[in-house]
């Protein structure tokens, strides 16, 4: 615990003191297609490839390994498309410029600047992304090459004569993320998980800000280089099978990298200075709840078989340029869900508070994959204030995908498991009087008990024999196999003091609408 | 069923997220310009001026410097909402701009901007109406950008320096600001007016002091144009055949043209290459 403590005011100590660096980097960040569909959240998932970068502590969830090759994301902002209109719509006045008539070069040139000045055209291409990931060992372990080149710019209209800011980076990333899964947590149910992913860096950049469009007739783009390295760590807690918290810290202390100095070989161009630019560190924090069962109406509800996952982010929160508890905070806001349906897959989401959507198709055997999602990054310093609404499709071989905790029929929380087991010799139509009691309702914590109570089980009395009423909330204790006592069955309810409690109610066709709707699962497995 | 309901499930989702169209959820958490906060003013100011509300931009920079008279970016945001909410039709000037460079025999950019108050010689006058309508506005929005508390505090280098003082987009900008002053004084004067080719017609024989006064202003808002042309041109090294070249000779020939008026002695312009900024 001592050296929990440590690391934690370590961390914070090392977080402020690269927050004060002015000349800050963008952050060395490959989003995948699948959390940015779900509203970029995905720090409390982290099932996948992607938790190299959101989080690797998540990497202990998986049942099985994960290879991935030639993944290849395409992400244009919207922009680009718009511009791609302007042109199309516009191609020919273009092409005849000085032909025109004076007012229809007017009439021309202000679109161009109503509508040109407010476009931000951005392209990013990964170019073929390969990793691994082992299944849960004692050290879970992965590695993975990723690069991406992105380019952008922007006009502005400055004051006369407008001006252009011209962007972009080709990032490569060495990544290894280790993990580990603590089975037991001091004073705490459930398990948690740490992780970290080592990165060496490099990145070449350009970075043209605010040229004067008379500037740029002489412009010649340079590449910056540089590289360094840097480590991200995670942390996991799950008290159920159903609930993950995250928790992640990306690039620990600052990541450095070193310039080289460019010498201008051209008119128009400067010298570039060597110089070392820093990645600020920041922690961010993630919640994800797959729901066993979701109700859509009073007494009824549906079995997700697990396909279904809710998550939610806040991240950086402890930037203290943008304060979390400021209007500041909603920009770090993330939030989605993931349907999944065999093979395909729909996501939804906001990412800070702009909707999001994406979905996903795979064909398991020959390992194809390819996803989309569609979303806006908040480029202002507040939620809703100037969008950037990108596009992207991933390509991808991809074997191993389903060994996700979130991936449906797939794969069993051993909480099912376990229930489904001591369900299944007690036949449905015995259970008289029926109480409305779901197995895996909240009063799950009184109904398994450990076997040398079972006599004087702690049974609330406030179970009311209505109809059987269904609640989507998950237990929060966790389940050893031979403590379930099912408290349907008369036959194991050895304490009549408890019976007395429960009111008999008429009998029911169907009672145990909370029931699985499968009883057995001879496939699933079990840590 | 609860493959129906399944599905009902994601329709509902998607009808919700389709509902919020591209509105933010949080939209309405901030109220932009109500924070005192430097930061969260600029993104403000920034945000109202890519949208065109120049009005609340002006508002907004304006707090921001009352707070932080030396923010160069505060300086130059004001300045170019004070241009956009004067109605200085860039896309007007352009156009007319690449008219003029169109025809064989008017290549220049300086006359150009000099006939800005030549509403009466449609000849020569290559503004639209758009721009001689508001030009009383627009006369008074480059006076105010060039008083010693906004531009010339950058390339001074008086301010946060954030914007260099050797800054190609702020030297090019004010020295188009120089120009187009200089120009609208003099016409406005009725003193003369300049052509295509640099050359002064219609000179007003025997200045007053006051009128004088109006030259010599105008000469040294030209020299500082040139000033602000060399200082590009130099820091970017650039080339005989380049754009910012090709002006930094049309404002050396007005101004050359300009000391050579005989009618102009009592004119007392040092030197093109003082800086009268």
């Amino acid at each position: 615990m001592q050296t929990i403590k440590r690391f934690i005011c370590l961390s914070i100590t090392a977080t402020l003191l690269s927050a004060t660096v002015i000349a800050a980097e963008t952050p060395v960040f490959f989003r995948g297609v699948r959390p940015l569909g779900m509203g970029g959240a995905f720090v409390a998932l982290s099932d996948d490839q992607n938790a190299i970068f959101y989080n690797p502590a998540g990497l202990t969830q998986r049942q099985g390994s994960q290879f991935v090759a030639f993944e290849i994301p395409i992400n244009i902002s919207e922009d680009v498309l718009n511009f791609y209109n302007f042109y199309q719509d516009n191609k020919t006045d273009l092409e005849n410029f000085d032909k025109l008539t004076n007012q229809k070069k007017i009439d021309l040139l202000n679109v161009i600047n109503d509508r040109i000045t407010t476009y931000r055209p951005r392209v990013r291409v990964g170019l073929p992304n390969t990793s691994y990931l082992t299944g849960n060992k004692n050290i879970t372990w992965g590695a993975g090459i990723f690069a991406q080149a992105e380019i952008g710019f922007q006009f502005n209209r400055s004051l006369i004569i407008p001006s252009i800011s011209v962007f972009g980076n080709i990032d490569a990333v060495a990544a290894i993320p280790l993990a580990h899964q603590f089975n037991s947590v001091p004073y705490l149910p459930g398990k948690a998980s740490i992780g970290t992913t080592l990165k060496a860096i490099s990145r070449n950049k350009i970075e043209e800000l605010n040229k004067s469009v008379l500037e740029f007739q002489n412009f010649n783009p340079q590449l910056q280089s540089g590289d360094g390295y840097g480590m991200d760590l995670g942390a996991m807690y799950q008290p159920t099978t159903r609930w993950n918290l995250g928790l992640q810290i990306t690039d620990v202390g600052g990541t450095t990298i070193k310039y080289d100095k460019v010498t201008a070989s051209k008119a128009g161009q400067l010298d570039k200075a060597a110089y070392t630019g820093m990645i600020n560190s920041q922690w961010n924090t993630g919640v994800a709840y797959i729901p066993s069962k979701i109700a859509y109406w009073p007494g009824k509800a549906i079995n997700t078989h697990d396909r279904i996952v809710f998550v939610g982010d806040i991240r950086d929160i402890l930037n203290t340029d943008e304060r979390l508890f400021d209007d500041t905070g909603w920009k770090k806001v993330h939030m989605g869900a993931e349907m999944r349906f065999g093979p395909i897959s729909v996501r939804g989401g906001f990412n800070s508070g702009y909707p999001t959507f994406g979905g996903g198709l795979r064909v398991p055997y020959l390992g194809l994959r390819a996803d989309y999602a569609y979303w806006a990054d908040e480029t202002g310093r507040f939620a809703g204030q100037l969008p950037e609404w990108n596009h992207q499709i991933t390509l991808a071989l991809s074997w191993g995908d389903a060994k996700g905790r979130a991936y449906g029929n797939d794969v069993k929380s051993e909480e099912d498991v376990v229930v489904k087991k001591a369900t299944k010799p007690v036949p449905v139509k015995n259970i008289s009087p029926a109480p409305a009691v779901d197995l895996i309702a909240p009063t799950t914590g009184q109904i398994l008990v450990p076997p040398t109570s079972v006599t004087n089980p702690v049974t609330s009395t406030t179970v009311t024999p209505v109809m059987p009423v269904v609640s989507p909330v998950t237990p929060v204790v966790p389940v050893a196999p031979a403590a379930v006592v099912p408290v349907q069955s008369p036959a194991t309810a050895t304490t009549p003091a408890v019976v007395p409690a429960i009111t008999p109610a008429p009998p029911v066709a169907k009672p145990a609408a909370a029931l699985p709707d499968k009883l057995s699962v001879p496939s699933a497995k079990k840590k | 069923m609860s493959r129906i309901v399944s599905v009902l499930l994601m329709c509902l989702l998607f009808a919700g997220l389709t509902g919020c169209g591209k509105n933010n959820l949080f939209g309405s958490a901030h109220k932009a310009g109500s924070s005192s906060d430097v930061k969260s003013l600029a993104a403000d100011a920034y945000a109202a001026f890519q949208a065109k509300d120049y009005v609340k931009a002006l508002e907004y920079y304006k707090k921001i410097l009352d707070a932080d008279p030396s923010s160069t970016e505060a300086i130059y945001g004001y300045s170019s909402s004070t241009l956009a909410e004067s109605g200085l039709d860039i896309s007007a000037l352009v156009a007319n701009l690449v008219k003029q460079t169109s025809a064989p025999s008017v290549n220049h950019l300086t006359p150009a901007l000099s006939t800005i108050a030549k509403a009466s010689a449609p000849a020569t006058n290559i503004l639209p109406q758009s721009i001689i309508d508001n030009l009383p506005k627009i006369r008074a929005a480059v006076a105010r950008v060039l008083q010693s508390d906004l531009l010339p505090k950058i390339i001074k280098g008086t301010a946060d320096g954030v914007i260099a003082p050797d800054s190609a987009d702020a030297n090019i900008n004010t020295a188009f600001c120089l120009i187009l002053r200089a120009a609208t004084n003099v016409q406005d004067a009725g003193i003369f007016t300049v052509n295509s080719d640099y050359t002064f017609v219609n000179i007003k024989s025997g200045l007053t002091a006051a009128e004088q006064q109006v030259m010599v202003d105008a000469s040294k808002d030209i020299a500082s144009a040139f000033q602000r042309l060399k200082t590009v041109y130099e820091k970017l090294n650039l080339g005989n055949d380049s754009s910012v070249a090709d002006i930094k000779k049309d404002v050396d020939a007005l101004l050359t043209n300009l000391k050579s008026q005989s009618s102009l002695a009592g004119v007392t312009l040092a030197d093109i290459n003082t800086d009268y900024l």
